[in-house]
């Protein structure tokens, strides 16, 4: 599960003057979106999703009940990056990045 | 100044902000050396009711390089910690703090110190201190009477021979910033500027201002590569490279009334020698400067073998600098910030650390305090003093004027004759605030209550 705090969407909204100036940018390859989900429901849904794990440093670590930041750095490579605690891991996955580009949406 | 908001995005960021670094054999005991790292630039004294304190969200950190390859084996973290004690006052403190424990005292801050080593130096990391105590800010008579007694007793001692204080100081930078931003006026000299103005002493731009100190005294036997006491001036082991750093949590996020910083810890604040960034990098690499480590400052040797303001003094000071007009490459400058002096250019001293060019205090540890020192340092004839570390006294503003408009150029080229004013130059200002003669040496804060700028 992942989720997007609509007050993100309604800040989105302001700052870009529109809905559909949002939209547009969020369609364009190097869109950026930063999506802070709670931790508990985050890492299951990204292991979910059957994520190739690119880059990541070590195994698998407790993530415990630790905030987790996740930004994604290039919608056109389908790179994630998943902060938590001191440390940060890259994920590649396209499905995954489409994914939290529509629910950034809002569709 | 110094390194007071230096470049544009730290500028935004005065808590993480690294204004000043010192390193210098502690003159009260030569067995040691001390190294301060300042923060927060230009603390306005009476800044409450939520008075200038360290980030808890930040990572001090001061490092040392001791064989010589630009990069830390030494690293002495620091992290604070913040305790309201009553969240339903306004108030720093509910009347008069007597003591450390008063509990009159409502915000407080404690911090932990660690020490990490490299190169299977066992222990690599270890806690030297917990729950240490940071003084409060100096707020007045009535607030913090006696404030020098408070602020004393949070030095701490440590095991093997480890001193710690971290805390609001008085600003030891001296320079005229209001002259010396407007176009490059030194107010002594500015009679012969481009814009004339009658000469005219130098007006101190710190004066009556704060900042916040890390300081921390350690045995020299403990910085050195093999745990030597360094006696020889001329062996590569008595010297090390010094610098701090700040770093903060890549992602921060605001929710509601929590604020939560997650992810590695990213540079946003460097400073080995004083000025550099501040004025010889230019705008656009200025943040860059900051987010690096010093074995990659190779990146920017051009600022430091044509330094901006080398090509400046001419054009903003007609028929005075007619040698520096040449615009000479600066292998001098090279030398004294990037690598240290090699032997055999100044006699009985060296502070080589090898060819990596990196930005870092160096330090030749088997110089002993001067009896008499000098605040231009080696230019003035002080082995002790800038750029062999740096001393709280020293006058690094005018040391590095005169640098750069050519003094040391000689130092490596023989044929260059440096302009007469060369050796004149200063900004014409002193801290008129004289250090304290032992730990933590800079001098106590600028009360709130009671405190001038002029």
């Amino acid at each position: 599960m992942l989720m997007v705090d609509e007050k993100e969407e309604e800040q989105g909204n302001r700052e870009n003057g529109s809905k559909v100036s949002r939209r547009a940018f969020l369609k364009t390859a190097a869109a950026a979106v930063a999506v802070a989900g709670a931790a508990a429901a985050a890492p299951g849904a990204l292991m979910g999703a059957s994520a190739p794990w690119a880059g990541a440093r070590e195994g698998p670590e407790e993530v415990g009940d630790s905030s987790i930041v996740a930004y994604v750095r290039n919608a056109q490579d389908g790179e994630i990056v998943l902060m938590v605690g001191t440390r940060e891991v890259t994920v590649r996955d396209h499905g995954l990045v489409s994914g939290l580009i529509r629910a950034a949406a809002g569709g | 100044m110094s390194s007071h908001r230096e470049a544009p995005r730290i500028a935004k960021d005065p808590v993480a902000d690294n204004t000043d670094v010192y390193a210098f054999v502690s003159p009260d005991d030569a067995s040691k050396v001390t190294i301060i790292a300042n923060y927060i630039p230009l603390e306005e004294p009476a800044g409450g009711p939520n008075f200038f304190m360290f980030g808890d969200d930040v990572l001090y950190e001061i490092k040392v390089d001791n064989d010589g390859d630009s990069k830390e084996e030494i690293v002495y973290e620091f992290r604070f910690r913040t305790v309201v004690a009553n969240p339903n006052t306004f108030l720093y403190n509910t009347g008069p703090i007597g003591s450390l424990s008063d509990p009159n005292w409502n915000v407080r801050q404690m911090y932990t110190v660690t020490r990490r080593r490299k190169r299977g130096q066992d222990p690599k990391r270890m806690v030297l201190g917990t729950d240490l105590i940071s003084p409060p800010v100096n707020i007045g008579p009535r607030s913090t009477p006696g404030y020098a007694a408070l602020a004393n007793a949070a030095i701490h001692t440590l095991g093997g021979g480890v001193k710690v204080f971290a805390g609001q100081r008085e600003e030891a930078f001296n320079v005229d910033l209001g002259s010396i931003f407007d176009l490059g006026a030194l107010r002594p000299f500015q009679h012969l500027h481009l814009i004339p103005l009658p000469a005219a002493e130098g007006k101190d731009g710190t004066k009556g201002y704060n900042v916040h100190s890390i300081a921390i005294q350690v045995p020299k036997t403990e910085l050195t590569r093999d745990g030597s006491d360094p006696v020889d001036p001329m062996a590569p082991e008595s010297v090390v490279g010094i610098w701090a750093t700040a770093s903060r949590q890549k992602a921060r996020v605001y929710d509601e009334d929590e604020e939560r910083e997650v992810g590695p810890w990213v540079q946003v604040s460097r400073l080995g020698n004083p000025l550099i960034n501040e004025a010889v990098i230019p705008l656009g690499k200025k943040d860059r400067w900051n987010s690096k480590e010093p074995k990659n400052d190779k990146d920017f040797v051009q600022y430091y073998e044509h330094p901006e303001l080398q090509i400046l003094l001419p054009i903003l000071y007609p028929g005075v600098f007619p040698n520096l007009s040449a615009n000479p490459v600066r292998p001098d400058l090279v030398a004294i910030l990037l690598s240290g002096i090699p032997p055999g250019i100044i006699g009985g001293f060296q502070n080589f650390t090898g060819t990596t060019l990196a930005d870092m205090l160096r330090l030749n540890m088997a110089i002993p305090p001067a009896g008499s020192p000098n605040d231009f340092g080696i230019l003035g004839g002080d082995l002790a003093g800038f750029p062999n570390g740096r001393r709280v006294m020293d006058n690094v503003t005018a040391i590095e004027l005169r640098a750069i408009a050519g003094v040391t150029l000689p130092l490596v080229n023989p044929t260059y004759t440096p302009d007469g004013a060369a050796s004149l130059l200063l900004d014409g200002t002193t801290n008129d605030v004289a250090p304290l003669p032992t730990f933590p040496y800079i001098g106590h804060p600028l009360q709130g209550f009671e405190h001038s700028h002029d």
